[in-house]
């Protein structure tokens, strides 16, 4: 399993990881990030996507 | 080295190979400013455009504004919009509306897109030959902009004309008549900001009485100055109109000069529109360059800058940076990964209307490749004279079987 981290700090809501995974990412309606924070492996190629993706570097992956 | 402040250099086409040039033996160039700008240092590879987008304590939007016009601080001030700001400001004004912008957001229009793309489509192919800019390209994103944020349809030419001599400001054929300097407190330097901002106005004062479910609305409810209102609105109807619009026009002349390309994704649209999409939004970079300001001195890819130079960012090169794309040169619909900068190489700035402008574009060249009928180009494209615009006037194009 991935692990997913996001910095809340840094989150500024763009969306692009929910683009690119919605499943694994959502935004609700006051626009807060939500995600799946297990992750399985067969995800890595989605999760590096939305790693550098993300505008504001806030999302981290480990393992 | 090219002169990158003479309009002049981008008007017969994109340079390329003097980006090209610019990226290998001068990746962050001084690029001076023959008539009377202080000069501007011109950054080049995609890593160190990235560089400075994502690190705004170091290069701000706010000290100088994002073009590369001298301004006087209150003239910056007069005219700055939520990209002409740094934090806090900047999360303040997008917070505003960001939440229209989703991708959650903008899936619920996705039907509302369709039924605008195949009405364009449908009213301009039975003309047989027509100008694909005016028709097609310039008319899809204003009638969806018209929609989200409550412009009567009958008023959405008005808004193309007006925003046609705003950011035509430097081409002879939408160029205003005077003094510059006269305007230089309204966005572009451009008296046609007056009335951008009339119309945004009107539609305004209609939210204030009958507030709706829409981006207007929210702003109106915001509690903005008069002016931090009356730039929003010329933001949002500029960047939500011309770079789309270009990028389409762009997206048509690409699948037209690679057929090869064109019937591949014509066979298969299901699984390669996402991925032209990126390759056209790459391929058409609308915005050629956004400008920063260092706030301290700094170094960027060894070279010394100071505090208050004029730093630009051209995303053109940077989507043709060979370190990051593989046969830069080659329009790739199955490009992938393609980790394009023209919505921005990301920081806080990155583009609001990402989400919805890669839905028109997807859906757009998905109706039209699964017409029984055609376009070929009729003509050469017609460019804008502009540095920051890859803006095309006019595309003729015929209808075929």
């Amino acid at each position: 399993m991935i692990k997913v981290h996001i910095d809340l700090n840094l989150c500024q809501s763009h969306g692009e990881c929910v683009a690119i995974a919605p499943d694994l990412f959502q935004l609700d309606e006051n626009d807060f990030i939500s995600w799946q924070e297990e992750v399985d492996d067969s995800r890595r190629a989605d999760l590096e996507a939305a790693v550098n993706t993300c505008p504001m570097t806030a999302i981290r992956i480990e393992g | 080295m090219i002169d990158l402040s003479d309009h002049d250099n981008f008007i017969d086409a994109v340079p390329h190979a003097a980006f090209a040039q610019l990226r290998h033996e001068d990746p962050v160039h001084w690029n001076p400013e023959p008539d009377g700008g202080r000069g501007f240092w011109a950054v080049t590879r995609y890593e160190d455009i990235r560089t400075v987008h994502r690190n705004p304590d170091v290069f701000s939007s706010e000290i100088g504004g994002t073009s590369l016009e001298d301004l006087e601080p209150e003239q910056i001030e007069a005219r700055k919009s939520m990209i002409d700001t740094d934090q806090p400001r900047h999360d303040e004004l997008r917070a505003l509306v960001n939440r229209r912008f989703t991708p959650k957001a903008v899936g619920v229009w996705e039907e509302q897109v369709r039924k605008v793309v195949r009405e364009v489509l449908d009213g301009a192919m039975a003309k047989g030959e027509f100008d694909f800019v005016a028709e097609v390209a310039s008319e899809i994103p204003m009638q969806v902009f018209a929609e989200i944020l409550g412009v009567p349809q009958s008023e959405r030419r008005e808004i193309i004309e007006i925003g046609d001599r705003l950011l035509g400001n430097a081409d002879p054929e939408y160029a205003h008549d005077g003094d510059d300097d006269a305007h230089r407190d309204l966005p572009f330097s451009s008296p046609a900001a007056l009335e951008m901002f009339a119309f945004g106005r009107r539609i305004a004062d209609e939210r204030r009485e009958h507030p709706r479910n829409d981006v207007m609305s929210d702003l109106v409810a915001a509690g903005l100055t008069q002016r931090e209102l009356d730039v929003y609105f010329v933001l949002l109807a500029t960047a939500g109109n011309e770079t789309t619009r270009h990028t389409i026009t762009h997206g048509l002349i690409a699948l037209s000069e690679h057929p090869d390309e064109r019937e591949r994704l014509r066979a298969n649209y299901a699984e390669l529109g996402r991925t032209a999409t990126e390759e056209i939004l790459r391929w058409a970079t609308p915005v050629h360059h956004f400008r920063r300001t260092a706030r301290v001195d700094t170094e960027l890819a060894g070279t010394q800058i100071r505090a208050g130079d004029k730093v630009t960012t051209w995303f053109v090169s940077g989507n043709r940076d060979e370190a990051v794309f593989g046969s830069p040169e080659r329009f790739d619909i199955g490009r992938t990964p393609n980790p394009h900068l023209t919505f921005g190489p990301g920081g806080v700035h990155h583009c609001l209307g990402a989400h919805l402008a890669k839905l028109e574009v997807r859906i757009t060249f998905e109706d039209l490749l699964a017409r029984d009928v055609q376009l070929e180009l009729a003509g050469p494209p017609e460019r804008l004279r502009s540095n920051f615009f890859n803006g095309i006037k006019r595309l003729p194009v015929r209808v075929t079987r």
